[in-house]
């Protein structure tokens, strides 16, 4: 079965718009819970650096920065993966790096717009592909960071008719 | 495969610059991890009756299985070591801290570094993904905490974690902290000193791994769990939950995966500077962490009985310059509790009519006085240098100048063999019986003020039953039968208290094993919504099997909470031995804190006479299976829990 079919069979139960996590730093305190749960749920260990999703820590002026993929309408990622292994889930719209296929050349985070600091599309540490945010598109409750965060700094945001 | 644990500890020794890695998974099973691995190590590498300067005293840094990952509250690191600032002499005791940093540990491959020797220079160690160096902080010696974290930063980026001591450690203040900047410190127990001594200014860390979990959609469960159980910050809790439920407010979170929005602290504002230049001061209003030191005229403050007065004392507003010394304390690396002790003191002094030391005219309810005077301390000049001894020692080089009450006022403030009064019912707070009885005996048979570890489990419910007495009792009965055995064990009596000690010290080691927080666990009670859900719930009792939970899944041992209060039991005992077999500790050492109560509690004027505190430790002793003339533990005791090696 391709991860088009797995994506589409096993989808989160969202309503059928386009979806994202939507971030309010302000209301972060840093503690990195969604780093953690994120990086467990993925790769079944506690490690901020393979999280899909980041916290920025200034703790001597109190500022948290959040960063996760917008899963764009028009994805610059997209297009720019020269294997077609980036695909998109039809149901929420969540762009997903299918492992079998990327072949770790990285030209999609380059494309992405909003990728300077390399947290929202970025290499994995220890294998040969690229990861970034998939809404948790393996679990039917949805991503998993927005369950965990204590504050509600995340928020799981519909467009609707955003996937027309 | 380990899970949970990185499995090594990383050994370094100062003075032969050479490093080994111990293997963390021999003591796993058995002491679990932070304070528990601690004791062990500490057990085979204190020499007895060994000084907190002497080269040969390891500083053990540890982190626990649960440390790093997604476990509420489990960012935390425990240090061990031989304290300078216990009273007469120094003994093996223990400091934890929240922060980044033994998470960095972990994710830096290590589960502990102990440190022994001593350097001839400055150094600092540079842990970079497991690259271990050791460098030279000829700069950096000197430099106040923020001024090191600056140029650790600039040096190796800004995204490390860093632990590190000001002048005050330096100079061996035996109340220094070791610092993680900005916020976070390992206080009490004057291991900034320790590191002083050791010529180590500063330990950095740059980790990018990771803590492998066992049973990763368990433990996601298991945390959840957790964070929903603990929701509602503090049991202490009860009535907060009352009065503040659901907590608006959003602070920077004190421990790595702190889930928990406690009220430690909470504004965040701009304060115009008074004793420096500069931007304005970003500050929250807190009480034990953060950068603002303010204590408002409280009910609980002040205290008269028993022959002492205690003034109160106000601290300083931010614009009067409150904030910049408690930043002051920070950046010498002073443990600010010394301000609490430091400021009545001085202001009874002046009530009494003693206006100057040796020249020095005492002006204690002003802030510039007291910047200078903690500068005095931190560099050890003037009276600072017998302050910096710390307020009992201090009492006792110059008792004879000071009047009798100057005297047990002193000995009042920090009575708890050096460390201060916390949660005893009398000098700071106000915890009437039963609570005072069981911290009385915790006092008494541990090795610094115990109200660090047991706020949750016990310490802060006296909130509740200040707020409504026949609540909590309806309420806390059925739990004080099942858990400690008597209906007893909660009435405010002087009965069945033992019990509730011994709980309340395992359940202390446990969360320092793991580590956790003790605001947050053991949950104790349930998390209930307001005072009407308080009243109508017919049972309250929370859920204890949370740690056990957490550890099984993140390691894949099978440890019930059973098991878990087992192993609590073992390290609690073991670090009895050190104290007995190394410092010489015994039933005579215990009773030195029998004369604090005498003093009247501060709510209900309850208080015990000497005879009937023996009768209390008599009770304790027999719990435990110690020796009742002695205060040691068994042999067969010692067998019974797996300490053959202390028989």
């Amino acid at each position: 079965m391709s991860l088009q079919d797995k994506a589409d069979n096993n989808a989160a139960d969202l309503p059928r718009h386009r979806c994202f996590v939507k971030v309010l730093s302000e209301r972060c305190r840093g503690c990195g819970l969604c780093e953690l749960v994120c990086s467990i749920c993925h790769e079944g260990e506690a490690r901020p650096n393979i999280s899909r999703i980041n916290v920025k820590k200034d703790r001597d002026n109190y500022q948290f920065k959040l960063s996760v993929c917008f899963q764009c309408k028009k994805p610059e990622c997209v297009p720019a993966c020269p294997t077609g292994a980036i695909i998109v889930e039809r149901k929420t719209g969540a762009k997903i790096v299918d492992e079998e296929l990327c072949n770790n050349c990285g030209l999609c985070a380059e494309a992405c717009p909003f990728n300077a600091d390399g947290h929202i599309i970025f290499p994995h540490p220890s294998k040969t592909l690229h990861v970034k945010c998939d809404l948790c598109f393996f679990r039917a409750g949805g991503p998993v960071c927005v369950e965990i965060c204590p504050t509600r700094a995340l928020v799981l945001k519909e467009i609707k008719g955003g996937m027309k | 495969m380990i899970y949970g644990w990185s499995g090594k500890i990383l050994s370094i020794n100062l003075s032969r610059r050479k490093t080994l890695h111990l293997d963390t998974m021999k003591h796993a099973e058995d002491y679990i991890g932070g304070r528990g691995i601690a004791a062990k190590l500490a057990w085979e590498l204190v020499p007895p009756a060994i000084d907190a300067y002497d080269p040969r005293n390891p500083l053990i840094i540890m982190t626990g299985p649960l440390t790093g990952t997604l476990a509420p509250t489990s960012g935390r690191t425990i240090f061990c070591s031989v304290s300078p600032r216990v009273y007469p002499k120094p003994w093996y005791t223990h400091s934890t801290m929240g922060g980044l940093f033994g998470s960095e540990l972990k994710y830096a491959g290590f589960d502990g570094i102990v440190i022994g020797g001593q350097s001839e220079e400055p150094v600092y160690l540079w842990i970079n993904n497991g690259q271990v160096k050791l460098l030279s902080a000829t700069d950096l010696w000197g430099l106040t905490v923020s001024e090191v974290a600056k140029k650790i930063r600039a040096r190796h980026g800004l995204d490390i974690q860093l632990a590190c001591i000001g002048p005050a450690g330096e100079n061996l203040v035996r109340f220094a902290v070791i610092s993680h900047p900005p916020e976070n410190a390992s206080g009490h127990s004057g291991f900034g000193a320790v590191m002083g001594s050791k010529k180590l200014k500063a330990i950095v860390i740059k980790g990018s791994g990771g803590v492998k979990i066992a049973k990763p959609a368990k433990f996601v469960e298991a945390c959840r769990h957790a964070i929903e159980m603990s929701r509602t910050g503090p049991v202490d809790s009860a009535l907060k939950v009352k009065l503040e439920y659901p907590i608006p407010a959003t602070i920077p979170a004190c421990a790595h995966s702190c889930s928990v929005n406690c009220r430690l602290g909470r504004v965040v504002y701009n304060i115009p500077r008074k004793f420096s230049e500069g931007e304005p001061i970003k500050a929250r209003q807190t009480c034990c962490v953060g950068n603002l030191w303010i204590q408002r005229e409280a009910p609980q403050g002040g205290y008269e009985g028993g022959g002492i007065k205690v003034p109160h004392v106000t601290g300083w507003e931010p614009e009067e310059g409150g904030v910049e010394l408690h930043m002051l304390c920070d950046d010498l690396g002073i443990d600010l509790w010394s301000l609490l002790t430091l400021q009545p003191w001085f202001v009874r002094c002046i009530e009494l009519g003693l206006q100057d030391f040796e020249g020095l005219k005492i002006r204690p309810r002003d802030a510039d006085w007291f910047y200078t005077l903690l500068q005095s301390i931190a560099y050890r000049r003037g009276l600072g240098d017998i302050l910096a001894e710390g307020m009992r020692r201090f009492i006792h080089q110059i008792e004879n100048k000071l009047s009798e009450e100057l005297i047990r006022l002193g000995v009042a403030l920090e009575f708890g063999f050096g460390f201060p009064a916390h949660r005893e019912g009398r000098i700071w707070d106000s915890e009437p019986l039963p609570f005072w009885v069981v911290s009385a005996l915790m006092y008494a048979t541990e090795s610094r003020d115990p109200a660090i570890g047991t706020h949750s489990s016990f310490l802060h419910l006296a909130e509740l039953f200040l707020y409504d007495r026949k609540l909590f009792l309806t309420k806390l009965r059925p739990i004080a039968a099942k858990l400690w055995g008597s209906e007893k064990a909660i009435e405010p009596s002087f009965e069945d208290k033992t019990q509730v000690t011994i709980w309340c010290q395992h359940r202390h080691v446990i969360l320092d094993s793991l580590p956790l927080c003790d605001f947050s666990f053991p949950r104790l009670l349930k998390p209930l919504k307001d005072e009407r859900s308080w009243i109508n719930a017919d049972y309250v009792y929370g859920d204890l099997e949370i740690e056990a939970n957490l550890l099984s899944a993140c390691t894949g041992y099978d440890i019930s909470n059973f098991k878990l209060e087992k192993n609590a039991e073992r390290t609690f005992n073991l670090e009895r031995m050190i104290l007995v077999q190394k410092f010489n500790r015994n039933r005579k050492t215990d009773e030195i804190v029998a004369p604090h109560f005498k003093l009247p509690c501060k709510t209900d004027g309850t208080n015990i006479s000497m005879e009937k505190f023996r009768e209390l430790l008599d009770h304790y002793y027999k719990f435990r299976e110690w020796n009742a003339d002695t205060g040691i533990p068994t042999n067969d005791k010692l067998r019974q829990i797996g300490l053959e090696i202390c028989v």
